[in-house]
């Protein structure tokens, strides 16, 4: 016991109830006199099997959460998708497509107001951006600067789109942008750029509170409504990867490492540095995937699990929870 | 004792695997080809659950080796598929700024 409150800096609780899954904190022991058992809490994190997309397909863009997601655009075979996707914890529904088909494009909001931004196709980046009403999609004031490989994060009335390339093309190269540009619900306008040119990138977060991530330069950055500031790097960085949560709670899932191959890798971000999840590898490596959801309830569909293999439909969900286990001398 | 066994068996969708499984057994995806189709193969724990949930699923056993050439078949319709792919008078570097590198090859654990 002298021990345990060493380690811990606490005596063990001796408890009439379990504690519940929001007060249990990792490690933390009590006793149960219920049970006449001692519990520890213990996290639990791991991706299942979610409802297939209807269109399988990679470099699409997600909004919503785990289960009342949102999927639209991306890559096929033959090239080019429109189609939007609502998925309701199970199982996904096609909806109206947007307006321009495209791939690799920023997006945000929810299931009932989305935002789509960006994009590109093999010919040109898009600055085209349309909002969802549950519905359809509606053409709004375009972004100041076309980009594809672009990422997004935030609502339907204050998203932010951030990085990209001005042209299709590859990771890096002289058209990789550092822009970054806040929507206000009616238009674009140009706020700070990024510290780096930067394309393929994965995001989080708000508009006032963002998070993007990168393979190269490996460096998060996280912005404040104001500026762009260095944050922690990725264990593991990766072109492409999804990304899910809060720029205090982000989740990074998928991508393409420096091993030019597809990971299923998963990394949870707390503010300052994230943490690899070898428990929380996804079940299907895929990178170009879509993210939504909070980072202790993460959802993505779709990417390619190649490169260049082949796009999935698969949907994967992420739960992070603190599970009792009852302590034994086995 | 191997450490993996290997099987195929296309994902289904909702609870294909749930976290339970996940908790239980390793498990990693991979996309094959079998000469007909795209087939989703499984890098599979070698454990009593992780046996149980290939059989449960219906799935087909594979050794590693035939795992590896499903996984490898799929590649190689990448690969040529990016080799087939050509604009007229379009330079390496120019191919390569349109659709990406040539996808590489994977090799499952």
């Amino acid at each position: 016991m002298t021990d345990y409150k060493a380690i811990f800096g606490k005596k063990i609780k001796f408890l009439t109830s379990d504690l519940s899954m929001s007060t249990a904190t990792e490690g933390e022991v009590f006793y149960s006199s219920t049970d006449e058992e001692f519990k520890v809490g213990v996290n639990v994190r791991s991706w299942s099997a979610g409802g297939n997309l209807n269109t399988a397909r990679a470099f699409l863009a997600g909004a919503g959460t785990q289960t009342a997601g949102l999927v639209f655009g991306g890559l096929v075979q033959p090239p080019y998708s429109a189609a939007s996707e609502e998925y309701n914890g199970s199982a996904w529904t096609e909806g109206n497509d947007l307006n321009l088909a495209r791939e690799s494009l920023g997006g945000g909001g929810t299931q009932t107001a989305g935002i789509a931004f960006g994009g590109q196709d093999s010919t040109a980046a898009k600055n085209e951006t349309e909002t969802y009403d549950g519905s359809s999609w509606t053409e709004v004031n375009n972004l100041s600067t076309a980009r594809g490989q672009i990422g997004g994060v935030g609502i339907q009335t204050a998203a932010l789109a951030f990085a990209g390339r001005l042209a299709p093309g590859p990771a890096g190269g002289p058209t990789t942008s550092a822009l970054s540009e806040e929507y206000n619900g009616t238009s674009w306008a140009e706020g700070n750029d990024l510290n780096a040119n930067k394309n393929r990138v994965g995001g989080a977060g708000t508009q006032t509170a963002a998070l993007c991530f990168a393979r190269a330069p490996n460096v998060t950055e996280e912005y404040d409504g104001t500026s762009w500031t260095a944050g922690g790097d990725l264990n593991d960085p990766r072109l492409r990867p999804g990304g899910a949560g809060t720029q205090t709670a982000g989740l990074a899932f998928g991508g393409i490492p420096t091993s030019a191959t597809s990971t299923n890798a998963t990394e949870e971000y707390d503010g300052t540095s994230w943490t690899s999840v070898p428990t929380g590898n996804l079940g299907t490596a895929r990178y170009g995937n879509a993210g939504a959801g909070i980072q202790t309830t993460g959802l993505t569909a779709g990417g390619d699990t190649g490169p260049g293999t082949a796009q999935t439909n698969a949907t994967e969900e992420y739960n992070h929870t603190i599970t009792l286990k009852t302590v034994t001398d086995s | 004792m191997a450490i993996f066994i290997y099987g195929t068996v296309n994902n289904t969708g909702k609870n294909f695997f749930t976290h339970e499984d996940r908790r239980n057994f390793f498990l990693r995806g991979y996309t094959g080809h079998d000469g007909s189709n795209y087939v989703d193969t499984w890098v599979i724990g070698n454990n009593e659950k992780g046996a149980l949930w290939l059989a449960e699923k219906n799935g087909t056993e594979k050794t590693k080796s035939e795992a590896q050439t499903l996984v490898s078949a799929a590649v190689t319709l990448a690969q040529t598929a990016w080799t087939n792919n050509n604009v007229d008078g379009e330079s390496a570097d120019e191919k390569v700024a349109r659709i990406g590198s040539k996808p590489g090859a994977i090799t499952i654990p």
